[in-house]
């Protein structure tokens, strides 16, 4: 009878060892790339797009709200010619009146918290695109796939701005949250420049026809 | 949640040594998922504690347990479409499911001889389900409750006669409420086997 009371401890070391930390060595330092699309959109309907060659950062750091290195330009870049070999004609200034604004965006040294629907990034406060008082509108969001913006996070955001006076808001027709270690390793733009091609290869419906 | 456990885990233990016609039984549980479409892996984690209390017809027990096992997989890198076409998802992962049911049983035991006795039962409760997503240097997790039911089948091998201690082996099927929001599931099946030692009559 008294050797029972041994299982007690013995069990409750086996109980809590089983609840154990994942083996993760076989993750990839790829970016997990995910994009989301508005109902219904017919992209064919933008012909013209406007993407600036620096890059928001967010970070702890107040002053630095710009990435405009040759790091930042090959993410640019790599924005530019996915969306030029989908037919959409690049503007050279967001005065020129184009269909689409794309923001490209990077997290970096902080945690962002859950994405709700209606959440904004700060810095697009006032006056955005040349709009202002327009509220900011995703389509989709709160039926994301990972609902934690971490750090390393880059974010790349398309802003219908053909539509902007009639509909009286910003929306974002599509939009691609791709999380990596951005800042992590040596090799990590080009991780990013991966990851912004992997975005537009699961969007097949990015076209201007 | 640990506390929960640990008082259970205490009250089964207590309530095991105090009388006859009552027996604990710890088990090591091997789980097959059946319905989750990207944890598919067998998982080798998990056990139980259980307590069965037998009523006066003799041939019927009632009881508690508590199960624990943890699933995991790696998922190589491929791209997730959503099934409404709004969205896609690219990416290697890890992913790890901790299921927990916590339940009240009944057993049915049939003439098996002194050394065998043969059982089927139910089991009706809660199953805490925490399911992690573990992908470059993040992870993802949802965890939340859901009502379980558990057919179960077995046989309690006394070596000795009934003589205190004995093995139990057995078979269940496990089905519980629990939702993944990930994959638009609202519930997480599987079919265990589990053997192990039983003290008490």
């Amino acid at each position: 009878m008294k050797n029972r009371h041994l299982f007690l401890p013995l069990f409750l070391v086996l109980f809590f060892a089983c609840r154990k930390y994942p083996d993760t060595d076989k993750l990839s330092t790829n970016f997990v790339v995910q994009t989301s699309k508005e109902p219904g959109v017919d992209f064919g309907s933008y012909k013209t797009y406007y993407i600036s060659d620096t890059i928001a950062a967010i970070t702890t750091n107040p002053n630095d709200t710009l990435w405009f290195d040759d790091d930042a330009k090959q993410l640019v870049n790599a924005v530019k010619t996915n969306m030029d070999a989908r037919g959409y004609t690049r503007v050279l200034s967001n005065h020129a009146n184009p269909d689409l604004g794309l923001g490209l965006t990077v997290i970096k040294d902080l945690n962002l918290g859950v994405v709700y629907p209606g959440w904004w990034w700060g810095y697009w406060g006032g006056c955005y695109w040349g709009y202002c008082g327009y509220p900011p509108y995703y389509p989709w969001y709160g039926g994301g796939f990972v609902y934690t913006v971490p750090t390393g996070t880059l974010v790349l955001d398309m802003i219908d701005l053909k539509n902007a006076n009639t509909s009286e808001k910003l929306t974002v027709p599509w939009g691609s949250v791709m999380s990596g270690g951005l800042g992590n390793t040596a090799n990590d733009i080009q991780l990013g420049v991966d990851a912004i091609n992997q975005a537009f290869t699961q969007s097949p419906y990015l076209q201007t026809n | 949640m640990k506390k929960i456990i640990i008082t259970s885990i205490l009250f089964v233990f207590a309530t095991a040594t105090m009388a006859q016609r009552q027996f604990g039984a710890i088990t090591w549980n091997v789980n097959f998922p059946t319905n989750n479409d990207y944890i598919t892996k067998t998982s080798y984690s998990g056990g139980r504690v259980e307590y069965r209390h037998f009523l006066k017809t003799k041939n019927i027990s009632l009881g508690l347990s508590l199960d624990w096992s943890t699933y995991e997989q790696y998922i190589p890198r491929q791209t997730f479409q959503k099934p409404d076409g709004s969205g896609a998802v690219t990416g290697d992962f890890v992913a790890q499911a901790y299921q927990v049911p916590f339940m009240a049983t009944l057993h049915y035991y049939f003439e098996g001889g002194k050394m065998v006795k043969p059982y089927v039962g139910l089991g009706l409760g809660a199953q805490y389900l925490d399911q992690e997503l573990y992908y470059n240097v993040y992870v993802s997790e949802e965890d939340n409750w859901g009502f379980a039911a558990r057919p179960e089948a077995g046989v309690l091998i006394y070596p000795h006669g009934h003589h205190g201690w004995g093995f139990l082996v057995g078979a269940y099927y496990g089905y519980a409420t629990n939702k993944t929001k990930l994959l638009d599931k609202n519930s997480f099946t599987n079919f265990g086997l589990n053997i192990g030692v039983v003290f008490g009559e």
